[in-house]
């Protein structure tokens, strides 16, 4: 079994496991949700094996081009999601996280992310390449799992009318102290990620803490982003949509800081 | 004074400042490199958010340290009601008890407590994971460290780039001292790729070697805290040897090779020619001035400009290319009737390095450790605070509770609940 194979049944496991979470959703039967959790939990185990191949295989961490941040982004989100399900009561963002999971999948094995494993060029081989990729991308998918709560509250908060449906409001309430929960532990591990070994390492590599490149710019902007959505809920009291729009606001600017710089402007990250 | 730090301790103003940090910075990389980083605008704007920290911690960090080491016990059972977290208990037993069970239960959930006794009333002040109350302020000293550093690097730091050739050596300018490059070597990997340059690096100080080493990508050499970085490689061109075909026109098999130096000239064997190398670029272009430049310093499209003299004047000036052997552009003055290649192009490499100081950096790392500190103790180790009145009235004893616990709501409401049902359940 090759490292691709692995990484396409995972995939497929997880596409079967979106379907169950989506029939659980339609179909009010939480089985079903249950037998996709089972799934989701089996394509990451799959997903683990591949990564592992994957580094076997380059010799070097499974996050140095595109089609590798991806599929470790997918992997660290799903299986933070699965570890998260019951203890934060978020079984019905399943179906919509899944969608995501698949939708990094599905983008990771697109034709246009070249899978070879290259070597790596001099500035990357460093023990920093696994500490600040991983730990920024596990702050990521802790937002990521937030973004999607988040996205219910807002779809909650549109069903609730004054006076009716108390069970979509309690609903609400809780996808707006779940996201901040999320968020809050995401935030910590991004900053140290992303922003405190990012510094250490360009430190090292070149010669530099901080070079005002494009990635560490969008870096600093989604950590501008996050902490704005942590000051106006902690010190000015916003709650539910508007600190919905924030969360949402803030996931994009990571998702550009990690997709859309490196194809829209260049820099000295140009390697991934 | 006063209005001016109620002014910048505003979360309206640090709301502000994210969003207006957030716009520019996000414009900054859509324009030319550093530009905007580097304008007064954006540093003014980077100031007043270190003063509006600087602010903050005036006003609310120190006032809370205060109310933690020595509660205020300005509370009253109403003014606890009248609060949304607040639970009301009433039991039979007396004030004593009543307030015993409180402070059972809440030790019981490990809070720490505080309390001050008054006529037929007992107040109680209770934390739980009291220091995880200051997480925002460490955040905050953290990163008025970080901008202090930053300055720090910003007026007092310098960077500068090293070309050396092996064998040759530099001053390392600001530093006193020299560094000396004893042998330079690029390692690649099997299909070609470069997997690291390597220089074995003497230091010079007065003159006499200090230490060797060996640096290289990630792995930089330090002396007197001056960092010597690998930042890559190079060609030295500027001593590059070029080597030249020349052939009679009319007799293709009269050929000679001619090395030339850039800037030098040789002689044409056989005439009265000298040819000189005026101009080498390693990637020629044309730019939209029609200018003659270089793309870049690879050898990717490697051409000379020639020119031959015969008796101090000149009689041909030409672009040579020698990847185009079949193209140049001659300009004859003088028919030589020769026709000229660019053979081949020899060049040493270069090892580019960097020296740095950076003063700031030691502050950097502080202030990473204090913001990240800070950062756990804020978001993992969240304080709870509970503050109670315990009141004997007609025979009844009532236990007013409320508390404060913005990172942990519901844990919080979980423990007023527990220990309201504590003293509720409390009989004599």
């Amino acid at each position: 079994m090759t490292e691709a194979n692995v990484f396409l049944a995972a995939f497929l496991l997880y596409i079967f496991a979106a379907v169950l979470y989506l029939l659980s959703l339609l179909l009010r039967k939480d089985g079903a949700a249950r037998k996709g959790y089972l799934l989701a939990a089996a394509g990451a185990g799959l997903h683990t094996v591949a990564l592992v191949l994957r580094v076997f295989v380059s010799s070097h961490a499974p996050f140095t081009n595109m089609y590798e941040s991806l599929s470790f982004l997918a992997w660290v989100s799903m299986t933070a999601y699965l570890a998260l399900e019951r203890r934060l009561a978020i079984r019905k963002a399943g179906p919509f996280f899944l969608l995501l999971v698949t939708a990094l999948m599905a983008l990771a094995s697109s034709p246009l992310m070249p899978k070879e494993a290259a070597p790596l060029v001099p500035a990357l081989q460093s023990h920093w390449l696994w500490l600040h990729v991983s730990v920024t991308l596990v702050g990521e998918a802790f937002f990521a799992i937030g973004t999607v709560t988040s996205l219910l509250y807002l779809a909650a908060a549109r069903r609730e009318r004054p006076g009716e449906a108390v069970r979509s409001g309690r609903d609400a309430a809780h996808w707006d102290a779940v996201s901040y929960k999320l968020i809050a532990v995401g935030f910590p591990l991004f900053t140290l990620g992303a922003l405190v070994f990012g510094m250490v390492w360009a430190y090292r590599a070149w010669g530099s803490y901080w070079s005002w490149d494009p990635k560490e710019v969008w870096s600093l902007v989604t950590w501008f982003l996050y902490a704005l959505y942590l000051h106006t809920r902690i010190a000015m009291g916003w709650k539910g949509r508007r600190s919905a729009i924030v969360a949402v606001l803030a996931f994009l600017a990571a998702m550009f800081t990690f997709f859309g710089v490196n194809y829209l402007l260049s820099g000295l990250h140009s390697y991934a | 004074m006063n209005r001016l730090v109620r002014f910048l301790s505003s979360v309206r103003l640090a709301i502000t400042l994210f969003i207006l940090v957030t716009i520019a910075s996000i414009l900054g990389t859509l324009l030319p490199r550093f530009y905007l980083y580097r304008t007064p605008a954006y540093l003014a704007l980077l100031l007043l958010f270190a003063l509006s920290i600087m602010a903050c911690a005036l006003t609310r960090s120190l006032p809370r340290l205060r109310r933690t080491l020595k509660p205020s016990w300005d509370w009253t059972a109403e003014s606890l009601a009248a609060e949304p977290e607040s639970r009301t208990a009433g039991t039979g037993v007396g004030l004593e008890a009543a307030s015993g069970a409180l402070r059972a239960a809440l030790s019981g959930r490990r809070y720490r407590i505080r309390e001050e006794r008054r006529d037929e009333v007992v107040l109680l002040a209770a934390r739980r994971r009291t220091w995880g109350g200051f997480g925002a302020d460490v955040v905050h000293a953290g990163l008025l460290v970080i901008l202090a550093g930053a300055i720090l690097s910003g007026v007092a730091g310098w960077r500068t780039d090293l070309s050396l050739v092996p064998g040759g050596s530099a001053d390392v300018p600001s530093a006193g001292f020299q560094v000396r490059l004893e042998a330079f070597r690029t390692e690649t990997y099997p299909d070609g790729a470069v997997k690291d340059w390597k220089s074995r690096l003497t230091v010079l100080d007065g003159g006499a070697p200090v230490r060797t080493e060996t640096i290289e990508v990630n792995h930089p050499l330090r002396y007197k805290g001056v960092r010597i970085y690998q930042s890559g490689y190079g060609w030295n061109w500027e001593e590059a040897a070029l080597v030249l075909r020349v052939r009679k026109r009319d007799d293709p098999s009269s050929e000679r090779l001619l090395e030339v130096r850039t800037g030098g000239e040789a002689r044409i064997p056989g005439t009265e020619l000298t040819v000189a190398a005026a101009r080498f670029v390693p990637d020629f272009v044309i730019n939209a001035r029609n200018e003659v430049g270089t793309r870049s310093l690879e050898p990717n499209n490697p051409a000379v400009l020639i020119e031959a003299e015969k008796g101090g004047r000149t009689v041909l000036s030409a672009w040579l290319f020698a990847n185009h052997p079949e193209f140049d552009r001659i300009r004859e003055r003088v028919e030589t009737g020769l026709a000229f290649e660019l053979l081949e192009v020899r060049a040493d490499p270069l090892s580019i390095l960097q020296a740095a100081f950076d003063p700031g950096a030691p502050f950097i790392w502080f202030g990473c450790a204090v913001l990240m500190f800070g950062l756990g103790l804020a978001f993992y180790w969240p304080s709870r605070e509970i503050r109670a009145a315990v009141t004997a009235r007609r025979g009844r004893t009532e236990a007013v509770l409320s508390g404060r616990a913005p990172k942990a709501r519901e844990a919080l409401t979980k423990d007023i609940a527990a220990a309201a049902e504590a003293v509720a359940q409390e009989r004599s």
